[in-house]
């Protein structure tokens, strides 16, 4: 039995809303925005586990969590088995160099006033004293690894394009070498052409230099090619994990087929069908008693909505787990079903009245 | 490129590739300076007129301290003495006077350029007491600000402090405090600082939210940078670029402050040459000896002028972006900025 | 071909630059486009193709310096658009060319609530048709006084002085706008569009915004909508939302709509023809269909290829070498060519066909700016 390299048992992370005055002094309960809830998951050494939801779904929070940069509510975080939940200080800092984050916003995760050198070497001048040439050389080796001409070292970031800001941000986490990197949405703010060769380059590092990568997004088609393993959020838990290729291939849960039939396709017969799931997602602050997909599911029952489902495995697809009352019935059904074209007029809305 | 050669010989050369580097770091901000003020001319006036009144406020201030030490008296710069009073009383703008002469008889050009180096010094001078006090105060407001702790609570009394002060108009302020303090230069300038030091306490607090939270400081975090590195690093690197305008900036400002003050009769003393209580003197004169009026309230303008400019082009020339890349296109945001895009694989 | 309906939208030869102190951005180069009543034109590029430009600059919304039209011509229903003096430019939108942007928070007022902001494009579009307000298209049909649309001139310069109505004013004008605004809102799939009247824009989620957004822009009864990536600032199943919205409205209200956005996907779902724009210069043009399943240029095949669409033991992605080129220092002749596997030494001085639609015609003709498009299929 391997050890995962990283272990969430159980995280909750709920952030307060802002209260008016008037509230505070009717002494009304403080309400709270269930970001995390509820969560365990590993990660395996090697490994890359993708997380993919939507806005509200947590995985940006999870993350996160995670990397220690918030403080959980409950639950317990273990890295390589030993338990870090309550780690600070000093000690955190020191641990810091064995999980680094690749941030979402290329733009603003790189201070605008520091050159090159000195932003990619920064996590590096925080675990260790480091003199400033030989700082220089190790950060002209970091960019070689991430295809960065090396001549760039006294540039500033606003001269980079975004894959080339991206590719920064990559070089700044892997430059203490740490053994999990937790990537927050790399290829959101890269054109198609720079993710392909941004996500080559991720597949290539990981197997080189025995990385465990944590993939973040919403972008289904860089998790199918990165990742081996995909879970899938909805509000603040997880509703399905499993293999990447069996969940995309063969989603179980509502919301996941939901999500794989809304991806536009570059197939023009796309064009007469029509996307029938409605409803926002909410901010989870009064959670449900039931699903919290009930309300916008075409196979929902009485019972979805009394009884919230767990998360568990489905007898028949081995690694896998859905949290759904209705996996074993409706977890063949494919997700174009949720379409209505002019060769499937009729909505799952209607066929799944039983 | 490393010579392994012994200690000694490797200590000397670093030295040497040290100073090299340290022209060569200078060369290239220079230039970039240099091209925004190109760009930009009204910039360019403003750091030009702001290097000569700062030249000859030097001059003009250490030349006599010097040349007393030196040579035993003062040698004056200005072309007359400022309080020579001398028969040729009430002359307009002439080749001998350049800016005329007052009703008693004294060079209205060397009175004002007298009168420089101090409404200089307290332009500067009280400007950077206020933004070092203020700015400091609003660094600890805006950084640890979090409720429910010691921080919390200091900040929050910082910020309410300031806001008392800056219920009422600086103008009447200071005038206030100035009065009641009782005439003077020293007072005077007091009451002026007292005014000013919770405008950089709002600004700087209002600075440090907005940087505190941008995605970098997280990533820094993040990367295990101590807290206390996270703050010079960051915070106060850029920190610095809108407090070192907004200075700049108001040094004009607390200049007329103080002159008014002075105009008012409750400032700097008469026999102290001063912008201000030069005004109030020559009011009475605006229809028969214009100039002299004129002389004194134009320097006050030209000098408020001078560094308004100035430090309204200090941005640009301050911010890396703007100093390379002078592209801002602005569109959708799907046009990023593209200057000299580093090559990508 | 007689009996072709005018184009709605016919852009010829459209060059435009920016200029800025540290160069010049070719923007666009000799772009040539036309759409047709009732047809969807999608017009997809990565970032710096030029794209944003097409579709700021039809309804004249580029800032005139630093942008600077070098040649071209832009006809509207048959106006030059860029020859329109200045005052007349307000008249073309609105009721002639609508707009749906990115980020619809940046694009909302957030001062007024939803009933202001939709009951300003009602008005003036009202105003316009009653002949209060002048237009640049006015109605063929002899306004009908009866029919009680008629808006006092009185109020009309009261609107153009305060566009807001306010709750208080017991206006029967607030009552008039409101079966519109209601209507709008319902059109666009809202339901109890009432419950959101007050509500400010921040206080709606995303694709609630960009839904009001879409009212407000068809409540104009545009003959042309340009749709600036719509949902690239959404969720994906909001995005597939608004899309069918979209889908439904087309064949409901039958605008013209020149769709733009990065996403080969979106545009596959939603446009019947399609140009690919790759530093500034239009490089394939041709319906849907055939230009995905057979490109004829070789930077739409690699852009397909490139799309990740597999799993990483299938070995790394097709990715496409090199980078976008800056737009002021596109590389001469044909923009592509230092990327291109089929590049010849003619690629370095001609820039390929030009890709002219004969006026009048609708894009039936699927063309390349290549001399090598032949060769296109050849490629893995």
């Amino acid at each position: 039995m391997i050890t995962p390299i990283v272990e969430a048992d159980h995280l909750v992370k709920r952030f307060p809303l802002a209260r008016s005055l008037a509230a505070l002094i009717s002494r009304e309960p403080q309400e709270f925005v269930h970001a995390v809830d509820d969560v365990s998951l590993e990660i395996y050494p090697g490994e890359t586990l993708g997380l993919i939801g939507e806005s509200g779904s947590g995985k940006t929070t999870l993350g996160w969590l995670l990397a220690k940069l918030h403080e959980p509510t409950a639950g317990q975080i273990r890295f390589e088995g030993r338990d870090i939940t309550d780690l600070s200080g000093r000690d955190l800092l020191k641990w810091r160099r064995n999980l680094q984050v690749v941030f979402q916003d290329p733009v603003g995760s790189l201070d605008p006033r520091l050159r090159v050198w000195q932003l990619v070497g920064e996590p590096i001048l925080a675990q260790e004293k480091v003199r400033r040439e030989d700082l220089k050389s190790r950060v002209a080796e970091l960019l070689q690894i991430v295809d960065l001409p090396a001549g760039v070292l006294n540039q500033y970031p606003h001269e980079f394009s975004g894959g080339g800001r991206q590719r920064l941000s990559l070089a700044r986490a892997l430059s203490v070498r740490p053994k999990v990197l937790i990537l927050d949405e790399p290829t959101s703010a890269l054109d198609v052409a720079v993710q392909a060769q941004v996500l080559n380059r991720l597949v290539a590092l990981q197997r080189e230099l025995g990385l465990s990568y944590l993939l973040i997004t919403h972008n289904v088609a860089a998790v199918r090619y990165v990742a081996d393993r995909v879970a899938v959020m909805y509000l603040g838990r997880i509703v399905e994990i499993g293999a990447v290729d069996e969940v995309l291939e063969r989603p179980i849960h509502p919301y996941t087929k939901a999500l794989l039939a809304a991806l536009p396709k570059a197939d023009p017969r796309r064009r007469r069908a029509r996307f029938r799931i409605g409803g926002e997602v909410p901010t989870l602050v009064h959670p449900p008693p039931g699903c919290r997909f009930a309300p916008r599911c075409p196979f929902v029952i009485d019972r979805c909505i009394a009884e919230d489902p767990p998360l568990r495995p489905i007898p028949g697809r081995p690694g896998r787990a859905a949290a759904c009352h209705r996996a074993e019935e409706i977890g063949d059904v494919p997700p174009e079903q949720l379409l209505s074209s002019p060769e499937n007029p009729a909505s799952p809305m209607t066929t799944s009245a039983g | 490129m490393a010579n392994k050669a012994g200690p000694g010989q490797k200590r000397l050369e670093t030295r040497v590739e040290a100073s090299k580097r340290w022209v060569v770091g200078l060369r290239e901000p220079l230039r970039g300076f240099l091209r925004v003020l190109r760009a930009n001319h009204l910039t360019m006036v403003g750091f030009v007129l702001v290097v000569i009144i700062s030249m000859t406020a030097l001059v003009v201030a250490i030349v006599p301290a010097m040349t007393q030490l030196v040579i035993g008296h003062p040698v004056l710069v200005t072309p007359y003495d400022p309080n020579g009073l001398s028969t040729d009383y009430g002359q307009a703008p002439s080749g001998s006077h350049l800016l005329g002469t007052d009703n008693l008889g004294r060079d209205m050009f060397s009175r004002v350029l007298a009168a420089l180096p101090l409404d200089l010094a307290i332009g500067f001078g009280i400007t950077a007491f206020a933004l070092l006090v203020g700015g400091g105060l609003g660094l600890v407001a805006g950084y640890w600000d979090r409720p429910r702790t010691f921080g919390g609570v200091v900040s929050v009394s910082i910020l309410r402090i300031a806001d008392i002060f800056l219920a009422f108009p600086p103008l009447v302020l200071a005038l206030a405090i100035a009065a009641s303090l009782g005439r003077g230069t020293g007072p005077a300038i007091l009451a002026v600082l007292v005014t000013w030091w919770p405008y950089y306490v709002r600004l700087t607090r209002g600075e440090v939210l907005a940087i505190k939270h941008q995605p970098f400081v997280v990533a820094a975090r993040a990367a295990g940078v101590s807290e206390v590195r996270i703050l010079f690093r960051h915070v106060i690197r850029n920190l610095i670029e809108p407090l070192l305008v907004y200075y700049t900036m108001d040094i004009g400002t607390v200049l007329v402050t103080f002159s008014t003050i002075s105009f008012v009769g409750i400032g700097a003393p008469l026999d102290v040459p001063e912008w201000g209580t030069m005004v109030e003197s020559y009011a009475r004169f605006l229809q028969s000896l214009p100039w002299t009026v004129l002389s004194a309230g134009g320097a006050i303008f030209l000098t408020v002028l001078a560094f308004s400019l100035f430090g309204d082009g200090l941005r640009d020339i301050l911010d890396p972006r703007s100093r390379r890349a002078l592209v801002q296109v602005t569109l959708s945001s799907t046009l990023a900025p593209k200057a000299a895009v580093a090559a990508e694989a | 071909m007689n009996g072709m309906p005018e184009p709605v939208l016919d852009v010829q030869g459209l060059s435009i630059d920016y200029e800025v102190g540290a160069g010049t951005f070719h923007a666009l180069s000799d772009v040539s486009v036309q759409l047709s009543p009732g047809r969807v034109v999608g017009i997809v590029g990565e970032t710096g193709s030029g794209k944003s430009t097409l579709a700021h600059a039809i309804p004249r919304l580029l800032r005139e310096p630093p942008a600077r039209i070098r040649s071209g011509r832009i006809f509207f229903q048959g106006v030059n658009v860029l020859e329109l003096p200045k005052w007349k430019l307000p008249l073309l939108r609105g009721t002639g060319i609508g707009m749906i942007f990115q980020e619809p928070i940046n694009s909302l007022n957030p001062a007024y609530r939803v009933f202001d902001q939709v009951a300003e494009a009602v008005t003036i579009r009202k105003l316009r048709e009653s002949g209060v307000a002048p237009t640049l298209f006015p109605s063929a049909e002899p306004h009908d006084y009866s029919r009680g649309t008629r808006v006092k001139t009185g109020e009309a310069i009261l609107h153009a002085v305060v566009p807001r109505v306010p709750n208080w004013l017991p206006s029967a004008r607030r009552e008039a706008l409101m079966k519109d605004v209601l209507d709008y809102l319902r059109l666009v799939r809202i339901n109890d569009p009432e419950t959101i009247l007050d509500l400010y824009p921040h206080e709606l989620s995303g694709g609630m915004r960009q839904r009001i957004m879409i009212a407000i822009a068809l409540s104009g009864k545009p003959s042309l909508l340009i749709a600036d990536e719509p949902t690239s600032a959404l969720d994906i199943t909001i995005q597939a939302q608004v899309l069918t919205l979209m889908k439904e409205l087309m064949d409901e209200v039958r605008t013209s709509i020149l769709f733009i956005s990065h996403d080969l996907g979106v545009i596959a779902e939603m446009a019947d023809d399609v140009g690919v724009l790759y530093a500034g210069h239009l490089v394939e043009l041709g319906p849907v269909d055939e230009v995905y399943t057979n490109p004829r240029h070789p930077y739409t095949k690699l852009l397909m290829r490139a799309i990740p669409n597999r799993y990483k033991r299938a070995g790394p992605l097709p990715a496409l070498t090199g980078s976008v080129p800056s737009l002021a220092n596109v590389p001469p002749g044909c923009p592509f060519h230092p990327r291109c596997p089929l590049a010849q030494k003619i690629c370095g001085s001609d820039p390929g066909p030009v890709l002219e639609a004969a006026t009048g015609a609708s894009v039936r003709t699927h063309l390349a700016a290549c001399y090598f498009s032949d060769e296109v299929a050849s490629l893995p």
